[in-house]
């Protein structure tokens, strides 16, 4: 027995001594502390890879920028505006649990750190996410979101409430840097302006104007606050964008990635909706934004048709024009076009026509520099007389719907996702028939494949199944029809 | 150290063998047993010397003894004879069946020997000669219909792929089901290096394919908590207890072995034969399907216009157009063993060598392994000794399964009238990837199967060391150490898919840059346990068997992989051949834990035993609070013929048992805290953007959420039956019952993303399962004129469940597609099969669409579970003098699974099941088409629209009806049968053989499945051996039949 005893005072000894021989378990291949500059950069990436991947597909097929081939069929749903449930789960987690919850952590860091500029940084950042989610997808959970485990069901906020609550949270991080203006200290990690903070400024500005043109035909439209932009004139002087890729595996530009690396470029070819305005107006960003089928002829089609059996059957995508985007064409968060033409709005619906046509005429400018073509051949479309000629005399809705759908030209392969959100804002360019479209005045059509009734079109999207049947406090919504905050009555 | 030691015995074993020859007379004689039987393989030793030999097949031995010497026969399940040496040369030596056959010694837990009788849980061994008999390479198929309770699946017939065993079903949705292995008191790893990539997945096999059977003496597989418990975590799915071969002692003996066989496709897909190249009911020479228009026997041309000119053939049916791409696949193992000892010591030493070449041309699926094993034992005094090690070396190479571009997602999409063959010279300009016949993201087959490959090596040494002292005559300390490490390196690439510029598939979706994967993984396990057992008899009726001790236990890993998406050069395939910078990523994770038990048997008069179980874990990879768990088990058996004796004319063993075990399972290291983690985003599913970008890099939140309160899975198990043996053992019956929970389930939470997480390891559920395992066994004859017929029927259920579930989940993702998909539900079947189903009215009409076809509905249902209702393994043994027949028929009962298979074939219309109607339009029946009023409102009128013979593709594809994609995975194989005829000793007497025996094997011979299921052999997967493996398969790799040989001998 003595040996008995012997073993277990052996074996105890043995456990007592070595308990810290068990404390092995933190992840030696992961960092137990990161910094805000690296957190920042992944949000960026996040919201990259989201605004020019999954976002800038649907965008350009609801802006009928492009339409499905036919002899493929990945986003005949899309087209048929039949999307399912679980549509929008991968996106809408790189947005919440990646990019938003990145950006909590940044604002936190740069608290402690007083480093106002970090935090004006990561304010904008998180504003243009979340105002993108209220416009996509209408009421979301935002203040009682990210708060892990403290509450895993979060409630969504109305979306009026998020916008205005937006809109001031960029107020106190705009007031708390001019207070003090500390200059953020992450440098090359912010990947849209490397931290120089008098752009960031801008594109805080710039940002509040598109918000609150969105708000402009509801209750909370706030002329004085526009205005006081307008007068101050601060917006952005360069376009932000994501610049930061390269031509190999998991670097390029999200949607090449996807379209034409992984599925070989079959799936998206030009909606004739753009291709002929582009054409019958003589619009030399036919070239920039498209690229010619294989004859080298930029042919496209019906929005929808190519989902039908005629007349396309067995015609392959190479026949048609496709979008045309290149490994490290960069994705573009807001554009100078955009702030133009976001600019020219807000003139026309306050104040001088002049200045609506001068930012008018710079918006068609500035497209034609974005995509690389001479801005004289924008001046002479834009010209008196020319197919771009501003209207200074019409109504507000003539100019409006004149800004919008060169703004809509403008987006195109920029920012689809913005153009699709704005032809829901304001209906232009405007909804015709399909069997006299009359493309040139910039005219869209129900995709011919659509499964919803009458003449309607998506007006939000579907919350993410994965959401819905995790979160017992959201609820689906019946159908796509569902107008968001800003476009209810 | 332990080589050097085991290489002294071994010429320590030859000198004392040399000097045993030194005997002058020769004594010869037959063995038999009690019905004068001849018994083979019985050892005849003299007694207090080395000097033994083995009975042959016939029952006679020849040994030098002299007059006075004690000849010691024993075997297995007879009583031990001793017979002096007198004046004659003839001793015939006749064994009684032991009549507690039945304390029968079994290896258990942590190599405590216990009698078979004290056992109070169901265990099953398995002896070597049941293993080796159909040749199997694989221990796992080794076992498959030989065992109650116990399913094991191949994922293919591929060579070197894994196969899995589970035991008693599911009992952990977030770890692995799969038994323990411990090889002579050591654990070894059994991990599973295989890819379930839809686009590419492989499978290189398992851990406990690297035992070379024929080294196997026994196996014994624990099945219960109750007696599992010692192992502790580990052992909650079971234990497989191997026992290698030792050397026996006697003069030197050589064990030879060689099989061969041959392997041909088993089964492919029924294709439809009225039909061929088309869609939408056009004859497009470019299509990949078969929705063309009817066969016509007429001469047309077919594939692209190159050069001016076309290739012309008859518009017909091609008969076994897939089965005329495959070969004869060759097996072919070797093995050799050498052994002898003396009474102390004993030593062997095996090589063993397996080459297999697959079914595909070329040796682009292969299989290579090389074991060598060197066991040794000896006993100096109160000292034993003993020490194992093995090398194992082993090369694959798989093809690819799945879809795009491998070779049998391109071979399903041919249409019905297109000769494989012709495709064979793949640089023909017509066979070419410019001018391959279609461009529809599929190219020729023969092109993917020469030019995109794999390959796997794989070096693992494993053994262990064991000293014990006898401290006194009840008791023994011992002290034992494992040693299991492994390197491997998996690689796999695709050519560059590139046509000429202006050709037909010039911008094609089937173009591909190219691709190059490469890993490389080192896996170590160290074992040590100190063990104390006391054999005590307190009174001539009470005895009390204990073995205390403690366990360490050290798990290491370390993984770093690269990857390149394109290559420059075509043919060479290599991480620097690409502009590209390869993805790299390494990892390393180590788990330690410390388990202190006891195991105590008390014995009443050889019939009732109780048998106590207690252990303590400390985990490394569970939070400080939770590290320490605390269980154990108890189990009774009573021998209740023993205690009635009188019935034993009838009932001559009886037994009864039950038992109650507890067994905490931990989870795999680093889930309970927070991590920061490399910046990446997920796009749309087909990849991510990787940081460092444009120089920059990036760290982010990681998405699980902590866990600091996570405790340890806890599995509750209790179980009966009884052992019954009836008229001296002709029939015979095992049955057991049992039900099992496994509470505190650990597994992945998914959270709602606007947590800002989207998943947390947590305790979640409890599975229960319950089911019962009968062995029954008849000696139908058993005549002494050498007419023998044994029949054994093995039928278990087993009925997983998960009981509940935590509010926060209301089913559990298990895996699978988007449309179809693996899941749990609260108070259903494990795994259960959940997809698409069309849209019904409230009156259960199906609504249509405008083209007739069914609309899926938006929300899914559940098809069905993935479970066997039962399973039932049938062998016959018939047995004539010196000739056996043996054969299993092996019943599976029940069950869903998913296959891609039937799902790309009836896309393409090339199934038989895309026939309905003759392909004539078609109304759906009882089908109804929905009107939206403007105002929203939903009214429904009768549908009235066929679906069109140009619609008919869309109709079998449609996602309405995706529950055509799965298939009852019932099915009756004639698993194996082996005939063997032992040469008679008299026709080898000039030989120096001892015995030789001959063997012609099949396997999988037959094989019916239910009329749901047109495609596959639905024992294939291709999402591994475990769980999700019971999803089903998507496009696996065709099985295959074997026919073979082997022949053994022994000199």
């Amino acid at each position: 027995m003595k040996k008995l005893i012997n073993i277990f005072f052996i074996s105890l000894l043995a456990l007592t001594s070595c308990s810290d021989d068990l404390d092995i378990n933190t992840d030696p291949n992961t960092p137990q502390e990161i910094n805000k500059g690296l957190a920042l950069s992944a949000a960026q990436g996040s919201i990259a890879t989201v605004m020019g991947g999954e976002l800038f597909n649907l965008g350009g097929m609801y802006a009928q920028f492009y339409t499905q081939a036919p002899s493929a069929g990945q986003y005949d749903a899309i087209d048929q505006y039949n999307l399912d449930t679980d549509y929008a789960n991968r996106l809408w987690t790189e947005l919440y649990a990646g990019a938003l919850n990145d950006l909590e952590y940044v604002k936190d860091q740069a608290t402690e750190e007083g480093d106002t500029g970090t935090f004006l940084i990561a304010t904008c950042m998180k504003a243009y996410t979340m105002q993108y989610l209220v416009d996509i997808f209408g009421d979301v959970p935002y203040t009682e979101a990210f708060q892990g485990n403290a509450n895993i069901s979060p409630a969504p906020t109305a979306g009026k409430e998020i916008y205005l609550d937006l809109l001031s949270k960029i107020d106190q991080a705009m007031a708390s840097y001019e207070a003090n203006p500390v200059n953020s200290t992450v440098g090359q990690q912010d990947l849209i302006y490397a931290a120089n903070m008098d752009q960031w400024v801008q594109f805080a500005n710039t940002l509040k104007l598109k918000m609150y043109l969105r708000m402009a035909n509801t209750s909370e439209a706030n002329s004085a606050a526009v205005t006081e932009l307008l007068n101050e004139g601060n917006f952005i002087s360069e376009n932000a964008s994501f610049t930061a890729f390269t031509d190999a595996t998991s670097k390029r530009n999200p949607y090449y990635e996807v379209q034409i690396q992984a599925l070989g470029d079959v799936n998206d070819v030009a909606s004739n909706s753009l291709l002929e305005y582009y054409f019958r107006n003589g619009d030399p960003r036919l070239e920039a934004v498209f690229k010619p089928n294989t004859d080298g002829e930029y042919i496209g089609i019906e929005q929808g048709i190519g989902i039908l059996q005629e007349p396309y059957g067995g015609y392959q995508a190479q026949e048609f024009a496709r979008p045309d985007i290149q490994p490290t064409t960069p994705v573009y968060f807001m554009s100078l076009p955009e702030s133009s033409f976001l600019q020219a709005e807000a003139y026309a619906r306050y104040g001088s026509s002049d200045m609506a046509e001068e930012k008018y005429n710079e918006g068609v400018a500035r497209s034609f520099e974005l995509l690389g073509l001479s801005s004289a051949k924008a001046m002479e479309l834009t010209a008196d007389g020319a197919a771009y000629d501003f209207n200074e005399s019409g109504s507000f809705d003539d100019q409006l719907k004149q800004i919008i759908n060169q703004k809509w030209a403008a987006l195109a392969n920029v920012n689809n996702i913005e153009a699709w959100i704005e032809t829901r804002r304001t209906g232009y360019p405007e909804l015709t028939t399909s069997d006299n479209p009359s493309y040139e005045d910039g005219r869209r059509i129900v995709s011919l494949a659509s499964v919803l009734p009458g003449d309607q079109m998506p007006a939000s999207i579907y919350y993410p199944d994965n959401e819905v049947q995790r979160n017992s406090n959201l609820t689906q919504k019946p159908n796509l029809l569902q107008e968001v905050w800003w476009n209810q009555n | 150290m332990r080589i050097h030691y085991n290489l002294g015995c071994l010429l320590l074993f030859l000198l004392t063998s040399i000097s045993t020859f030194a005997q002058s007379n020769t004594i010869t004689g037959t063995v038999s047993d009690e019905q004068g039987m001849p018994l083979p393989g019985v050892n005849v030793i003299v007694k207090g010397t080395s000097n033994g030999v083995q009975t042959n097949f016939d029952g006679e031995y020849s040994i030098k003894a002299s007059e006075g010497d004690v000849l010691v026969f024993s075997f297995v399940g007879m009583k031990q004879s001793e017979i002096t040496v007198g004046s004659t040369s003839i001793i015939d030596a006749t064994l009684k069946q032991d009549l507690a056959q039945l304390d029968e010694v079994v290896v258990t837990a942590v190599g405590i020997q216990r009698e078979r009788a004290s056992l109070g849980s169901a265990t099953t061994t398995v002896n070597s000669e049941d293993l080796t008999r159909g040749s199997q390479s694989n221990i796992a198929d080794a076992l498959k219909g030989k065992v109650a309770g116990v399913n094991i699946s191949a994922a293919s017939t591929d060579p070197g792929a894994s196969s899995g065993v589970i035991i008693r079903g599911i009992s952990t949705m977030g770890g692995s089901n799969q038994p323990l292995y411990v090889v002579d008191g050591v654990p070894i790893n059994n991990g599973s290096a295989y890819s379930d990539n839809l686009g590419g997945g492989y499978d290189f096999g398992r851990g406990s394919q690297d035992i070379n059977p024929d080294n196997i003496k026994t196996m014994t597989i624990l099945k219960g908590a109750s007696a599992t418990s010692l192992y502790g975590s580990r052992a909650a799915n079971g234990v497989v207890i191997i026992t290698t071969k030792s050397g026996q002692a006697g003069k030197l003996a050589v064990e030879l072995g060689t099989t061969t066989f041959f392997n041909t496709i088993s089964r492919t897909p029924n294709y439809q034969s009225t039909y061929g190249q088309g869609w939408d009911f056009v004859h497009r020479l470019n299509e990949n399907g078969s929705w063309g228009p009817r066969f016509d026997g007429k001469p047309r041309v077919w594939g692209n216009v190159v050069d001016n000119s076309q290739r012309l053939k008859p518009y017909l049916f091609q008969e076994n157009q897939l089965e005329n791409f495959f070969d004869t696949g060759t097996f072919f193992q070797n093995n050799v063993a050498v052994s002898g000892g003396n009474e102390n010591s004993t030593v062997r030493l095996s090589y063993s060598n397996l080459q297999q070449d697959g079914i595909y041309p070329t040796d682009a699926d292969s299989y290579d392994r090389n074991t060598i094993g060197l066991n040794a034992q000896s006993h100096i005094g109160k000292l034993k000794i003993a020490g194992n090690l093995n090398y194992v070396n082993t090369e694959g190479a798989s093809v690819a399964t799945g879809q795009g571009l491998t070779v049998l997602n391109n071979l399903l999409q041919i249409p019905t009238d297109l000769n494989l063959t012709e495709f064979k010279d793949y640089n023909n300009k017509f066979n070419n990837i410019s001018n391959y016949y279609t461009p529809y993201g599929v190219t020729n087959p023969y092109f993917t199967l020469n030019e995109d490959g794999s390959d796997y090596q794989k070096e693992r040494v494993y053994g262990s060391m064991e000293a014990s002292y006898e401290v006194n005559d009840w008791s023994t300390f011992t002290y034992r150490f494992g040693l299991d490490q492994y390197t491997d390196k998996t690689r796999y690439w695709t050519a560059i898919v590139e046509a000429e510029p202006g050709s037909p598939n010039d911008g094609s979706s089937t173009e591909q840059p190219g691709s190059y994967f490469e890993n490389a993984q080192m896996v170590k396990q160290l074992n040590h346990d100190i063990l104390y057992d006391i054999n005590l008899d307190v009174s001539e009726d009470f005895t009390i068997q204990s073995t205390s001790g403690f366990n360490y236990n050290i798990r290491k890993n370390n993984y770093m992989s690269a990857s390149v998406g394109s290559q420059d050069l075509f043919g060479f395939y290599s991480l620097s051949n690409s502009g590209e910078n390869p993805q790299a990523s390494s990892s390393t994770s180590e788990r330690r834990l410390y388990g202190l038990y006891n195991n105590t048997t008390f014995n009443y008069k050889d019939r009732l035993y109780l048998t106590g179980n207690i252990r303590n874990d400390w985990y490394s990879t569970l939070p400080q609070e939770n590290r320490s768990v605390l269980y154990g088990g108890v189990n009774a058996s009573w021998l209740f013929t023993k205690s009635f004796e009188g019935i034993s004319d009838i009932l001559n063993y009886g037994k009864i048992r039950a038992g109650y075990g507890e067994v905490g399972v931990d989870t795999d290291p680093y889930q309970i805290n927070p991590v920061y983690v490399a910046g990446s985003a997920d796009n749309q599913g087909f990849g991510n953007l990787n940081f460092p970008l444009g120089g920059v890099n990036a760290y982010e939140v990681g998405n699980r959420a902590a866990n600091p309160n996570l405790k340890p899975e806890r599995r509750k198990e209790f179980e009966a039956g009884v052992d019954l043996e009836f008229f001296k053992s002709r029939i015979s019956l095992d049955f057991t019952y049992y039900n099992a929970k496994v509470e505190n389930q650990i597994l992945s939470l998914p959270l709602a993303a606007t947590s800002g997480y989207t998943t947390q390891t947590a305790n979640l559920g409890q599975i229960s399962n319950e089911g019962i395992e009968a062995l029954l066994k008849l000696a139908i004859f058993r005549n002494s004129d050498g007419f023998g017929w044994n029949t054994a029927f093995n039928f278990s259920t087993n009925d997983s469940r998960l009981e509940k579930l935590d509010d926060r989940l209301n089913q559990v993702a298990l895996g699978g597609l988007s449309t179809t998909s693996l899941v749990a539900l609260e108070g259903q079947p494990l795994a259960l099969i959940q997809g698409s189903v069309p849209q019904t009215t409230d009156d259960g009409q199906i609504v249509v669409d405008s083209k007739g076809i069914p609309i899926a509905a938006s929300t899914k249902e559940i098809y069905g579970d993935t479970q066997y209702d039962y399973t039932l393994g049938f062998t016959n043994e018939f047995s004539y003098k010196d000739l056996s027949l043996n054969f299993t028929f092996d019943l599976r009962e029940g069950g869903l699974m998913y296959s891609r298979t039937a799902d790309i074939t009836r896309f393409v219309g090339n199934s038989v099941t895309t026939m309905y109607n003759d392909r004539q339009p078609f109304i759906v029946p009882n089908s109804v088409q929905q009107v939206i009023a403007d105002d929203g409102s939903i009214d429904y009128v009768e549908n009235t629209t066929r679906v069109s013979r140009g619609n008919m593709d869309d109709y079998y594809s449609a996602t309405a009806l995706s529950r055509s994609t799965v298939i009852d995975k019932s099915f009756l194989k004639l698993r194996e049968v082996v005939l063997s005829y032992n040469i008679p000793s008299k026709l080898i007497d000039k030989t120096p053989l001892d015995n030789l025996s001959v063997s012609l094997i099949g396997r999988n011979l037959f094989l019916w499945t239910p009329e749901s299921n047109q495609f596959i052999d639905p024992e294939i997967s291709t999402f591994g051996t475990d769980l999700r493996s019971q999803f089903g398969e998507f496009s696996a790799n065709p099985s295959t039949r074997s026919i073979g040989f082997s022949l053994k001998t022994r000199f």
